[in-house]
């Protein structure tokens, strides 16, 4: 590499990574589907992060029974998971199976990718799923007021055709 | 040093005849104060170029709610794009000081816009991909300008990237691992200096604790990773890596000393556990094997001694008492570091005397507390071993400087 104009596209490699994270957020909009889940969070604090809300979906915890493969599989710690998802008669998306490796789906269902891990619950085993918007960020000391009617919300996700997914607003239901 | 006072200096020398006035003016001219004073006018812009990144940055944070999302992108990419640029401009000017902090900024800029825009669209970390990104420029920066800055960027990056993955997802990141091992590490290999290369094993060392903490091993693997630290500054070439593994490795091991004699002179004995024996023993043995070979191969069969500490005497637990085991421990560390001491005198070799005068100090302490903690009156007890440290330092400093009157070896 050039040793004088090197840095150039270094610092060029740079900007187009910062314009990749907000190109991949504006694009589930244009290419997503938008399904609707129930909500209930909480809200601690984070260092690296400014104020956000934590949630908790209705899809969060799943019956180890949907599990759909070798329950050793799920031992050690968490692994990522794909979650396949159908509307109910109610117009929620819940959880129909979750998988270790990407299962075909029809039309109508949906496939969350997360990582899950296994609780043991005191009626039955469970399923503790991330799905990576557990985080929602809101303006400074406005994290409370949210929290306080959110344990009855709607979020509403958008989810791309290559797996990738965001909150694109919360409505109290 | 400044031409003031080596002029000070050199009178007097010239007044013992040592050199002639006409030499000292030669040897004075020859060290200019004009880099030194760069040195010191160099640090005021660079101050100033943080002050102004604080203020840029305060404000944006302060009006962060109001400013619309693609605007903050813009922001953050001009703000790193002209940190860039101005650092660009001063290295070219010849300003290396204050360019090289500018491009540092830059890289600062550069992590705290991925984390501002991943929090503007409420991206979620899933694991330390965050760290690995943002050191791509620090690697980019530091093989092209070597400087230290940007090696200790990266170790921090490094390192606090790995904390982080561990307090938020309780696990280690494989890949900033081996960035760090491809990244520092060869840049030590390539330009090796002794002092990031003792930065790098020790880098590589808190690594490897992290690991063996999230992975919930068996500590005493770090004792084992220490030993195989020691064991390879035998084996290698480099005299800086011999050196830095050397010392590191032997600190390790040391540290493990210490912390047998603690826990097993005390009543949690029952907790001592070990390791995976059928793993763990054919190992060590190998070690082993490797490090008595090491030695005789440099011809360094006397120093057999410095393997004393890696005895793996923690095994004795199953067949003796604990606590005579944890007793032996404290046998073994005084040996050792007296070995290190006397090592140190007759090589006149100032740096091994310090550590073993360190060392030596540091297991007169915890012998005297154990003993003496129970049944002496407290304020006595730290009298007296204060004014003990005291005498014995005072007596081993002027043992070192008796030594070392006549030159020394200094590294």
């Amino acid at each position: 590499m050039n040793k004088k104009r090197g840095w150039i596209i270094v610092v060029i490699l740079q900007v187009l990574f910062l314009l990749f994270i907000a190109g991949s957020y504006y694009s589930i909009d244009y290419f997503g589907k938008e399904i609707k889940i129930k909500t209930a969070p909480v809200d601690p604090r984070e260092i690296l992060y400014g104020d956000y809300v934590t949630l908790r979906f209705e899809i969060s915890t799943v019956s180890l029974a949907k599990w759909v493969g070798d329950a050793s599989l799920l031992e050690r710690g968490d692994r990522s998971v794909y979650v396949v998802l159908s509307e109910n008669k109610e117009g929620y998306y819940v959880v129909k199976n979750v998988y270790p490796n990407k299962p075909d789906v029809s039309d109508e269902q949906i496939i969350l990718k997360g990582r899950a891990e296994r609780i043991w619950g005191e009626t039955s085993d469970q399923l503790q799923i991330d799905y990576g918007i557990e985080r929602y960020y809101v303006q400074e000391n406005t994290g409370t007021e949210l929290e306080q009617q959110a344990g009855d919300m709607d979020a509403f996700v958008s989810v791309s055709p290559w797996g990738s997914h965001k909150i694109t607003s919360l409505k109290p239901r | 040093m400044n031409q003031k006072w080596m002029r000070h200096e050199g009178q007097k020398w010239v007044e013992e005849k040592i050199i002639t006035s006409d030499q000292l003016d030669r040897i004075v001219s020859r060290y200019s104060d004009s880099k030194e004073q760069n040195k010191f006018t160099g640090i005021l812009p660079v101050l100033a170029s943080i002050l102004i990144a604080i203020g840029i940055l305060s404000f944006i944070a302060s009006n962060w709610g109001e400013i619309p999302p693609l605007v903050r992108l813009s922001l953050l990419i001009v703000i790193m794009a002209s940190f860039y640029l101005a650092g660009e401009k001063f290295i070219k000017k010849g300003n290396e000081i204050l360019g090289t902090s500018l491009n540092l900024l830059g890289i600062v800029t550069f992590g705290a816009s991925i984390i501002l825009l991943g929090q503007t669209f409420h991206l979620t970390a899933v694991d330390a991909r965050l760290f690995v990104f943002w050191s791509l420029p620090a690697v980019y920066y530091l093989f092209r300008d070597r400087h230290k800055l940007f090696f200790l960027l990266l170790i921090v990056l490094t390192i606090g990237g790995q904390l982080y993955n561990m307090g938020e997802f309780n696990s280690f990141s494989y890949l900033l691992f081996l960035l760090f091992l491809i990244s520092v590490g060869g840049f030590v290999f390539l330009y090796p200096r002794r002092q990031e290369t003792l930065l790098f094993t020790l880098g590589v060392s808190v690594q490897v604790l992290l690991f063996i903490i999230v992975e919930d091993l068996n500590l005493l693997w770090f004792f084992l990773f220490g030993f195989a630290l020691y064991t390879a500054g035998l084996w290698v070439e480099k005299p800086v890596f011999k050196q830095s593994f050397n010392r590191i490795g032997s600190l390790i091991g040391f540290g493990f000393a210490y912390g047998f004699y603690f826990t097993l002179t005390n009543e949690f004995t029952s907790e001592f556990e070990l390791p995976n024996a059928a793993l763990y023993l054919p190992l060590l043995m190998v070690i082993i094997c490797l490090a008595i070979i090491g030695k005789r191969k440099e011809n360094r069969f006397l120093y057999l001694w410095e393997l004393l500490i890696f005895v793996p005497f923690f095994y004795l637990v199953n067949a003796a008492d604990s606590l005579m085991v944890g007793l032996l421990y404290l046998v073994v560390m005084f040996v050792y570091s007296g070995f290190m001491l006397a090592e140190g005198y007759r090589n006149e070799n100032r740096s091994q005397i310090n550590f073993g005068i360190v060392l030596f100090l540091l297991v007169c302490l915890i012998g005297y507390f154990n003993l003496a903690w129970d049944f002496m009156p407290k304020s006595v007890f730290f009298l007296l071993g204060g004014i003990l440290l005291f005498i014995l330092n005072a007596f081993l400093q002027r043992k070192k400087k008796r030594i070392l009157r006549n030159g020394g070896n200094a590294s």
